[in-house]
């Protein structure tokens, strides 16, 4: 009895100190992150990437209208005009920038400065160090994706006078909520780099690396291979097509921006009811309406459970390898 | 307070900490010496919990650093070679961020930033950045964070290097005067630093621990240790004469002066003080001893020829297991 009472106390002091050293780190590096010149430029250059999309919106919001005049507030996220991308491609482009950013010299800027073995040998467990950096660089993210959607919104609501319907808000609050998952899976791959290289500017080039080969050449590269093994070209192209097509997209959805765009898509747009292609006999018989929200969301639910479990796995892999490392003074 | 035993460290094939062992007892400073790559810096860091050692084990204040190391570091502070610090913040914010970490309770806050800011004179920077802070405030800051939360033992890796004359000598008065409240652990390569402020040495070589005793024994144990160097008005022949056949003299070298003088270093046989004799030895023969002083070896020989014959011992070991490895392919 008296040994169990031992355990649970020395279990319960052991709690106090883990939750007192992460609250602590967390805080720190919260105020790190708010205070730094690099978060300022990320937010400005997200912000005014994101007034550019509301200016295209506005500016294409007739057209858009015009084409169907339902779910009018989300095309101030997906509308585009003047050569302008929408608001949503933009943060499908940037966002991993701010993600980046945040995590690429996590551990190994603390390791260059000598700071980590000071942070070690403090009675703290060496896991609160790293989960108090991601929640922290999560904490920034939301505010980031949560202040510029909302912004935004509220910018569009006062120029176009027309508020958002309830099913029209709880879109928009998935949509961002999966942005900021989105954000997080960059952050943490690029948590892992640092962990793993020695140098900032190393882990620095293989995330932008990374993050431009994903977002612009992946797509490209999908369509070549997809071209080389089912050629659309000559007597057999015709037959190939839908293989073709299933390759290419296969392939595509192992990059983190296709998966979110094909999501995003699906999310803003009520009017996308499949994201493989629409045959004939699955339109047989549809009624001709939008997707309910509740539809749109399982329609994507794969999207939103495999970027999840994926900036799992890149945390975990960034967590075992850090709680693995020798740390030297 | 510290208790060290059968510490094994490697790094892959390089063993950097051998089966060392050793006890640091409370209320004394101790000094950690040796030359560089001796495994100062790793032992340093496996009693901080930093590293986690091959094999033995350490225990601080009764708590092993494996097993409970959150105890254990409470009851440590610790200042690394480089005083790391994050030097956006200033000395205020870090050393609360410290206090923070070490879970110092909030109403005591005040009181030890007051105590260690008045201990190390922090009191002008507090609210400057850490970035422009000299590097001798800096190694104060870094001392101040080791204060807090008041722990028994603070252990300063070469807390003194890079620092201007000045800067040394204030550095070294404020260890003098932690080690009335505090057991200290000072590593360094730096003999005079460690002679003059502390009250214990320990000389490690090669991961191994080859002595450890008061400055004043370890240079009384040195081999030489009651050198007698004379200055005699006399010719070489005639000092050479006069000590010819004297009992307790093992060893003597002659250095003949311009002036007619001799200088002659005696070592002594098992230590044996020769003065009294050599006076009335030199008196009887009508040679003058202008100057008789003992040149006792100073710490630098003690870790010169302590360390030398470790080095001597591991190469003398190694033809041996060069051998060993050729029997074994043999058979």
């Amino acid at each position: 009895m008296q040994q169990t009472l031992t355990r649970t106390r020395e279990n319960g002091q052991r709690d106090e100190t883990r939750t007192r050293g992460l609250v602590t780190l967390y805080r720190k590096e919260l105020a790190d992150h708010l205070r730094s010149a690099r978060f300022v430029l990320i937010f400005a250059l997200l912000g005014l990437t994101s007034l550019a999309g509301l200016y295209g919106a506005l500016s294409g919001i007739a057209d858009a209208v015009s084409e169907s005049s339902e779910f009018i507030f989300l095309k101030l996220y997906t509308a585009s005009a003047n050569s302008i991308p929408s608001f949503a491609s933009f943060l499908a482009y940037l966002a991993p920038v701010a993600g980046l950013a945040l995590g690429f010299d996590a551990i190994n800027r603390e390791r260059m400065q000598g700071t980590m073995s000071r942070l070690i040998s403090q009675p703290i467990y060496r896991d609160s160090v790293i989960v108090a950096k991601f929640l922290a660089g999560l904490t920034v993210i939301a505010l980031m994706i949560f202040t510029l959607g909302i912004g935004v919104g509220a910018l569009g609501l006062v120029c176009i006078g027309v508020p958002p319907s309830g099913e029209e808000v709880a879109r928009l609050a998935v949509y961002l909520l999966y942005t900021v998952v989105y954000t997080a899976l960059w952050m943490a791959l690029a948590m892992l780099c640092s962990v793993l290289c020695r140098h900032t500017a190393t882990s620095a080039l293989i995330v932008i690396a990374a993050w431009i080969f994903l977002t612009m050449f992946a797509t490209m590269i999908a369509s070549v291979i997809a071209n080389l093994v089912y050629p659309i070209d000559g007597i057999m192209g015709f037959a190939n097509m839908l293989d073709n097509y299933e390759l290419e997209t296969t392939l595509n959805r192992f990059s983190p921006y296709y998966l979110y765009c094909e999501a995003v898509s699906t999310l803003l747009n009520p009017n996308v009811r499949t994201i493989g292609i629409a045959t004939q006999a699955s339109l047989s018989g549809a009624l001709a309406s939008y997707l309910t929200f509740d539809q749109s969301v399982l329609l994507v639910w794969p999207h939103l459970t495999c970027m999840l479990a994926l900036t799992m796995a890149a945390f975990t892999a960034a967590y075992i390898s850090f709680m693995r490392q020798e740390i030297r003074a | 307070m510290i208790e060290v035993s059968h510490l094994t460290k490697r790094y892959g094939g390089h063993t950097a900490v051998s089966d060392l062992t050793f006890t640091i007892e409370p209320g004394q400073i101790y000094g950690f010496l040796g030359p560089n790559g001796a495994g100062k810096s790793t032992t340093m860091n496996i009693i901080t919990g930093c590293l986690g050692a091959t094999q033995g084990e350490v225990k601080v204040n009764g708590y092993d650093v494996q097993d409970h190391p959150m105890e254990a570091k409470a009851c440590i502070g610790y200042l690394p070679e480089i005083p790391p610090l994050y030097t956006d913040m200033t000395a205020g914010e870090y050393l609360r961020f410290v206090l923070q970490a070490k879970g110092v309770k909030r109403k005591d806050w005040d009181a030890q930033l007051r105590m260690v800011m008045d201990k190390t004179r922090l009191h002008d920077v507090k609210d400057r950045l850490i970035a422009n802070l000299s590097k001798g405030y800096r190694q104060r800051v870094g001392i101040a964070q080791a204060l807090l939360g008041n722990p028994q033992v603070i252990i300063l890796d070469e807390p003194t290097v890079g620092l201007d004359p000045a800067q040394i000598i204030e550095i070294r008065e404020l260890i003098r005067s932690l080690g009335k409240d505090h057991t200290i652990v000072l590593s360094s390569h730096i003999l005079s630093e460690v002679q003059a402020v502390c009250d214990h040495i320990m000389i490690i070589a090669h991961g191994r621990l080859i002595a450890s005793d008061t400055a004043e024994n370890l240079t009384g144990l040195m081999k030489g240790g009651a050198r007698l160097v004379l200055l005699v008005k006399a010719t070489d022949q005639q000092v050479r004469g006069a000590l010819w056949g004297m009992e307790g003299v093992e060893h003597a070298e002659y250095a003949a002066g311009e002036d007619g003088t001799t200088c002659v270093t005696l070592t002594a046989r098992n230590g044996e003080d020769l003065r009294e004799t050599l006076f009335f030895r030199f008196a009887e023969l009508g040679l003058p001893i202008l100057e008789m002083r003992r040149d006792r070896a100073t710490l630098e020989d003690v870790f010169l020829e302590l360390t030398q014959a470790d080095d001597a011992g591991d190469a003398a070991e190694k033809p041996d297991e060069k051998q060993g490895g050729q029997e074994v392919e043999g058979a």
